[in-house]
């Protein structure tokens, strides 16, 4: 890239009114300084290049000399106190050594550099993060700008500022990639072409190599960002370095190249797909612009197809590197090149989804997400979890979760919980729920110009004509077309994931996954089709009958049940009797210990249960849910108590019949049982909430304020009413706003109310009437007579 | 310190001023501050003019021949006044260390030549009768002055300088002892008859010695004096003559208080004493800065609540049968101290309160182990400790109630930190404590749910993996070994504890309204345990527990049942608590009973314990010192660094080496745990 181009225009005549005389000096000046900077930095830019390619014509031809130079391995260790003449008997064996292993290293040339990868001493890591940074120093450039004068006593002071330039991007980028593997840049050894070397010098060349190759990347990348139409082809030079074979800088400039590469890639990738060219259209002449638009973008193509299959091929080696542990010499450099190699297809694949070749990505980084490396399997993870939400389309969500699929198939489920749990990510909101209702829909139809003759007047023929035409127009610009599209998409993906959820539901039942399967489940239930609620009320049931599951998978299934109940399932008949009894029973056994994060599932549950199913539930069963709630809140977190309560504040209101509870009348016969489960049978109508006095001596005061307000029988007007910003939020919401997870008092800490002094201690008697009696017999005990201070002069 | 010793010489020249106008006048004055008069006359306006002082004398004979002649037999050394005179000027100087000034420099500088070659005059036991009767019969300044110089001289040799520059020279150690002994017995009283003050007759309020018309001229001995209380406090070791200076620095409170730098080296030797001393000294030094604290709230409470408070965290960093008795005595008696002034107190408490959640903060965003072992250590549980304790003593207090909130959070947020077996000895410290806030606020805390689930998650009918010899102290540890998990020990104190804690908390809420809701879900946990728990020697307590707990919920249940009134009406629900609080139900009943037992039991625990504590100790210390040194230093050192930066000139005496107290402290109430007398 040019250096930055000036802004400022030539001085209007106008503007020459303005300025004074001194700031048009400094401006020219300025602007002559700049010309000459930029001069000069061509040069050198041009001069370096020619140095660059000299340098590489030199070097390339002559790889298999370079392992004679190299140091053992054991070396490293010591290469600060390593005395040079020794290396060269050292070198001997090592040569021998590598000769044997000829086949291996004329296979790849490349992949031997990094052969010393594991080892590396310390005392050179700092040196190398001490050279990173002098280099960077040295090649930022400044520029003076002169500025306004100052005038004070002494005479008119001039002003001048320094600005440092701002490098390029991809500058930036590779120093960083290099600062982040300060290993790396240790671990390939020694130079090519001197003998008689000490460790520091050897150190010194590669570090120079090092910048001299990153120059190289620079002025390279830099050419085909400016301008990548005609410069397409220096992409090709640059993937090129990809093989570099220097073994003492190459995994470092390899590094350097695939992250540079990527980002060029993101910047001059166009935002639409690629086609190759018809036959027809090749044969047809077109324009001197056209022709090189569609050169550039072949070789675009092209050259992003070869740098994804040098990516995919570097992890590949890894891949099998790790297999056969016998060759794994430069293991440890191989999984560091690897891990490049996955962040750069992780950023493509978030960057350029609507580009070619996104699907192949898709391929290669999904059985990577369950990889045993964590430090992988997180990023992949993480990247898809990113695809996911920002998918706006759905296609590339649609083609990961059909790979996902088949690789949870393929590996018989045997797969981190980790893969599946980056499908609640999915942004599915709608899908075509039930055709039949679309089909019906009254659809526009627009009249054939028989019927129009029919039945319309020529003029009315004309205004209609109009009408239509506009329709069609408008139409279009909703771009309705996509939409429906999307959800096409989206439809076929929910199938996809359902898929995987069943089939797990129903072949591997005891496998780890299944508690990610029911949260799942639990999050996309609103979406489940119906013709699969029979089946999967009949899983479920019989999951939660089966009593292997824990509390929060018990949970995520009634949570399931529920929200496909409350959605479209509203039209089945069906009183989960059953689920509302397990509900009960569960409620006892969430407290203030580990399971009070479960709560926010209860709530949800509730919200389903109760509230929007408020015609189906009996005044028994609201009642007795009541009275457990109730109990429920003394034994949780305060935020999970605002939130229970709140809950009880809202069936409260669904059901006004339950100020039952707030009377201490018996209503009918028996005796409330508090331990049966039964929400029907415990007679929760003869008992009262009782334990709304100990809530309101709650320490928390929000906990407090509720349990006075549903003391009050839940008001929504009056003295005993809410505070809007109680009343309006949903229990769940509360039970977030309460959180104690990161020790913030929210409510905050109260200052004293008063400036009133309370009395406490009245002249001096204690308040602490043992405290009062150690002071008293203290204060009694007779003094002994014999004291004796003697030893304290004699001690000195 | 040059302006110091600038405002000195100012006084001086005041004290000239006035010793020169009763000079001219004194004729009709009594004797005493005539006597001063001259005597500083002579001391400040006629140095090194021995003629004139001679002159002086004389007519001093010829006026009152009486007093020359009094002066002949028991002071000699007035009467060679030009080496002597200038001493006391001297001493002064050195006691405040201050180095000879240009303002004075050459009239000292011909003093010092002349005076180092003269001798220091010896006590002996003579002197000392001569001046007990002289004060006996009437104190006067200038006896008093005699016996400030001898004192002076005799703390100076237990900083082994040997009183080169003092009058008086001490040399043998019974005239030291007898000497320091008529001081401390006598002096006192010597100088409230000698300042004419009379305490007062309602006790409430102190009578401060400034107040009377004779502090003006007496203010320099008595500086000195009370510097040399300080100084001999400073270096005594043995407890019985601290206890015995301490109580004699407690009657000299009010002369303190006059003066405030003396006061503050007095604070500095209080605070130590309180913090590492032995019981009576600490119960002392307690009385003596609530009484500081007290009289003169607005310059020395906060200083010393904060003093206190650092002295306190640095001295419970160790926790041991022997210890803790001490830790108790310092909870207690900051509450009192915290109880002097509420506001002051709510701001103290807000501030430590906050560091301790920003502590408990940390820990959980960092989820590392260093960073919880800054919130799972013992100074880390007694600070808590510490605020429960006073918020539960000051209640009902407007100004301290709304710490109750983040106080309860921080503990709970301490529980859950990290929530596993490891850690239940400090669960069960964290519960005791919030039973205790809950019960003396009349505040509910959930509690009950971290010791049921400690049910959930022990497997009780798990055979236990090795036989341990001694039952496991749960009071003085916070986590538990790998091996102790295995225990035998642990589970039966385990249970032990569950019991104890259980029943100590529905104690506290038998009367409530609420209880057969909150008894629930226990009733239901102490079910199931019944059901799967095979071990008879558990299922026995449980058992009882549950008993006791079903009864008092169905006695609740059954009073509620015929009460006249509905949930709304708060002031019936109150009144019909009182009454079943009056009447009793079944489980405070059943709770005494158990109380007396096990005390009983505790008390033979002790006894028992008392005669292992060989065995125990060395145990004991070393877990402390692998466990918790090294990070309880660095840690709490940064807690309080930003407090304690502002008087960095302070500190510096204060520092106090964490040494662990070997004490022996047999007052066996002190060792139960402290919720049982509540």
């Amino acid at each position: 890239m040019g250096p930055p181009r000036s802004k400022k225009r030539r001085p209007t005549f106008r503007r020459l009114l303005k300025t004074s005389g001194m700031k048009l000096e400094n401006k020219l000046r300025n602007r002559q300084l700049k010309q000459q900077n930029v001069a000069k930095k061509q040069r050198k830019e041009q001069k370096k290049l020619r140095q660059a390619v000299k340098d590489a014509a030199i070097r390339t031809p002559r790889p298999l000399e370079t392992y004679r130079k190299r140091p053992e391995e054991d070396e490293d260790e010591f290469l600060d106190s390593l005395p040079t003449d020794m290396m060269e008997d050292d070198d001997l064996q090592q040569m021998t050594a590598m000769a044997q292993q000829a086949s291996f290293i004329t296979r790849d040339l490349s992949s031997c550099g990094p052969v010393h990868g594991g080892k590396r001493r310390s005392s050179e890591v700092v040196r190398g993060y001490e050279k990173v940074p002098r280099k960077m120093a040295r090649t930022e450039e400044k520029e003076v700008i002169h500025l306004l004068p100052i005038k004070d006593k002494t005479g008119v002071i001039p002003q001048s500022v320094e600005r440092v330039v701002k490098k390029q991007q991809e500058n930036d980028k590779e120093e960083d990639a290099a600062a982040d593997d300060p290993r790396e840049v240790e671990n390939e050894m020694e130079p090519p072409g001197a003998v008689q070397l000490t460790a520091e010098q050897m150190e010194q060349l590669r570090v120079e190599k090092i910048d001299q190759k990153k120059l190289l990347i620079a002025s390279l990348g830099s050419a085909v960002i400016a301008d990548p139409i005609r410069n397409i082809k220096r992409m090709k030079e640059l993937r090129g370095m990809l093989m570099e074979s220097d073994p003492c800088v190459a995994v470092t400039v390899r590094k350097l190249v695939m992250v540079s590469l990527m980002e060029i890639l993101k910047d001059i990738a166009p935002t639409y797909r690629i086609r190759p060219l018809t036959s027809a259209e090749k044969a047809t002449k077109v324009k001197k612009e056209t022709q090189q638009l569609r050169e550039f973008e072949e070789g675009l193509v092209s050259q992003y197809k070869f740098y994804l299959e040098d990516l995919e091929q570097t992890i590949k080696d890894w891949k099998q590197k790790k297999k056969k542990r016998s060759q794994a010499v430069g293991f440890h450099s191989y999984h560091s090149l690897a891990e490049v190699a996955i962040r750069c297809l992780c950023e493509l694949l978030l960057a350029l989804p609507h580009f070619n070749f996104h699907n192949n990505i898709i391929v290669v980084l999904v059985p990577l997400m369950n990889d045993t490396s964590k430090k992988v399997s997180d990023m992949c993870c993480d990247a898809f979890r990113k695809l996911f939400q920002q998918d706006k389309l759905g296609g590339a969500s649609l083609a990961t979760v059909r790979v996902i699929s088949g690789l949870v198939k393929n590996l018989n489920y045997n797969v981190r919980p980790e893969v599946l749990r980056t499908l609640l990510s999915l942004r599915i909101k709608e899908v075509e729920m039930k055709k039949d209702i679309e089909a019906t829909a009254p659809k526009k139809k627009f009249m054939n110009n028989k019927e129009k003759k029919k039945n319309l007047s020529r003029m009315q023929r004309k205004w209609k004509k109009a009408e239509e035409k506009l329709e069609k127009e408008l139409l279009e610009a909703e771009a309705s077309e996509s939409k429906e599209k999307k959800i096409k998409l989206h439809t076929e993906t929910l199938n996809i994931v359902f898929l995987i959820y069943f089939r797990i539901l129903k072949k591997a039942q005891k496998s780890v996954l299944l508690p990610a399967v029911l949260e799942g489940l639990a999050n996309f239930a609103h979406l489940i089709n119906l013709e699969f609620f029979d089946d999967l009320l009949n899983v479920l049931q019989n999951l939660i009958q089966s009593g292997d599951l824990t509390n929060r998978e018990s949970l995520h299934c009634i949570q399931t049940v529920f929200t496909i109940l409350s959605g479209q399932g509203d039209v089945l008949n069906i009183d989960p009797l059953n689920f509302y009894s397990q509900l009960y029973r569960m409620l006892l056994q969430v407290h203030a210990g580990l399971p009070n994060d479960d709560i926010i599932i209860v709530l949800r549950c509730l919200d389903a249960m109760l509230i929007r199913r408020k015609k189906q539930v009996t005044l028994q069963r609201a009642m007795a849910f009541v009275k457990r709630l109730s109990t429920l809140s003394l034994h949780v977190l305060p935020n999970a108590s605002v939130g229970l309560l709140a809950a009880t504040r809202a069936t409260i209101h669904a059901f006004p019949k339950c100020d039952f509870l707030l009377d201490n009348e018996v209503q009918g016969s028996g005796f409330y049982l508090p331990e049966l489960d039964k929400p029907e049978h415990c007679n929760a109508q003869n008992t009262a909430l009782w334990e709304l006095h100990t809530l309101q001596r709650h320490y928390h005061p929000v906990v407090q304020q509720l349990a006075a307000h549903l003391c009050q029988g839940a008001p929504s007007e009056g003295v005993g009413a809410l505070s809007v910003e109680l009343s309006r939020r949903f229990p769940v919401e509360l039970f977030g706003d309460y959180s104690v997870r990161d020790m913030t008092f929210n409510p905050p800490v109260a200052t004293p109310p008063t400036r009133k002094k309370d009395r406490f201690s009245a002249g001096a008697v204690l308040l602490d009437t043992k405290l009062q009696r150690q002071v008293d017999s203290v204060l009694d005990a007779a003094e002994g007579t014999q004291l004796d201070f003697t030893h304290t002069t004699t001690q000195h | 310190m040059a302006g110091k010793q600038k405002r000195k010489l100012e006084d001086l020249n005041v004290d000239e001023f006035l010793a020169s106008a009763f000079d001219s006048d004194g004729e009709s004055e009594d004797e005493t501050p005539k006597q001063n008069g001259v005597k500083k006359k002579i001391s400040l306006t006629c140095k090194g003019k021995a003629s004139e002082h001679k002159q002086q004398l004389s007519r001093l004979k010829n006026k009152d021949p009486d007093f020359y002649k009094f002066l002949q037999e028991n002071d000699q050394t007035l009467l060679n006044f030009d080496d002597t005179d200038s001493s006391d000027n001297e001493e002064d100087n050195k006691y405040h260390r201050l180095p000879s000034t240009l303002e004075d420099d050459n009239d000292e500088d011909s003093q010092k030549g002349s005076k180092k070659s003269v001798e220091s005059i010896k006590v002996t036991d003579k002197m000392i009768e001569g001046w007990k009767a002289a004060m006996k019969k009437e104190p006067t300044p200038r006896i008093f002055r005699e016996v400030t110089q001898a004192f002076k001289a005799a703390v100076a040799t237990t900083k082994g300088e040997g009183g080169g520059q003092c009058r008086y020279k001490v040399a043998d150690s019974s005239v030291f002892n007898s000497l320091v002994l008529f001081c401390i017995r006598d002096i006192y009283v010597a100088l409230q008859r000698m300042l004419n003050l009379k305490p007062d007759k309602e006790q409430k309020k102190l009578v401060l010695p400034s107040s009377s018309p004779k502090w003006q001229k007496n203010q320099i001995d008595i500086k000195m004096y009370l510097g040399g209380v300080v100084q001999l406090l400073s270096c005594l070791t043995e407890a019985t003559v601290i206890s015995a200076v301490l109580r004699h620095a407690n009657q000299l409170v009010p002369y303190y208080l006059c003066l405030p730098k003396q006061s503050r080296h007095l604070i500095k030797q209080l605070l130590k004493q309180w913090s590492t001393g032995e019981e009576t000294s600490r119960v002392l030094a307690f009385l003596a800065l609530n009484k500081i604290s007290r009289h003169k709230q607005e310059t020395y409470l906060n200083p010393v609540l904060k003093q206190m408070y650092i002295s306190y965290v640095q001295n419970c960093k160790f926790t041991s049968p022997n210890a803790l008795p001490m830790i108790n005595f310092m909870q207690r008696t900051l509450t009192e101290m915290y109880s002097l002034d509420t506001h002051a107190s709510y701001q103290h408490a807000f501030i430590y309160i906050r560091q301790l959640a920003i502590h408990l903060r940390n820990a959980m965003a960092m989820k590392k182990k260093e960073t919880y072992q800054s919130v799972y250590n013992w100074q880390y549980i007694h600070c808590l400790y510490l605020w429960c304790r006073v918020l539960s003593t000051l209640y009902p207090s407007d100004v301290l109630q709304p710490l109750i909130y983040p106080l309860c959070q921080v503990i709970i947020g301490t529980i859950k930190l990290v929530p596993t077996a490891k850690y239940y000895p400090l669960r069960m410290h964290c519960c005791r404590a919030l039973t205790l806030l809950s019960s003396s606020t009349n505040t509910f805390v959930p509690v009950l749910p971290f010791l049921l689930e400690i049910f959930q998650q022990v497997d009780f009918n798990k055979k236990p993996g090795r036989m341990s010899k001694k039952p496991i102290n749960f009071a003085v540890i916070l986590k538990l070994g790998k091996v102790n998990l295995m225990e035998k020990a642990y589970k039966e104190g385990l249970i032990d504890q569950l019991y104890d804690l259980i029943l100590e908390y529905f104690h506290t809420q038998a009367y409530t309204i609420g209880f057969p809701e909150l008894a629930l879900p226990t009733i239901i946990q102490l079910k199931a345990f019944l059901k799967e728990c095979k071990v008879a020697n558990y299922c026995k307590p449980v058992r009882q527990l549950l008993e006791k707990v079903q009864e008092n919920s169905s006695h609740i249940t059954a009073r509620r049942q015929k009460a006249a009134f509905g949930v709304a009406d708060a002031t019936a629900v109150v009144a019909w608590e009182k009454q079943i609080q009056e009447e009793g139900t079944p489980l405070t009943r059943y709770y005494t009973q158990w109380k007396k037992l096990r005390e009983k039991e505790i008390q033979l625990e002790i006894s028992g314990k008392e005669r292992m504590e060989d065995l125990d100790l060395p145990e004991i210390k070393r877990k402390k010192i692998q466990e918790k040194k090294a990070e309880d230093k660095k840690e709490f050192k940064d807690l309080f660094e930003s407090d304690s930066e502002s008087d960095d000139d302070e500190d510096g005496g204060f520092k106090i080496k964490g040494k662990p107290l070997l004490m022996h402290f047999q007052s066996l109430s002190s060792l139960l745990p402290d919720l049982k007398n509540q």
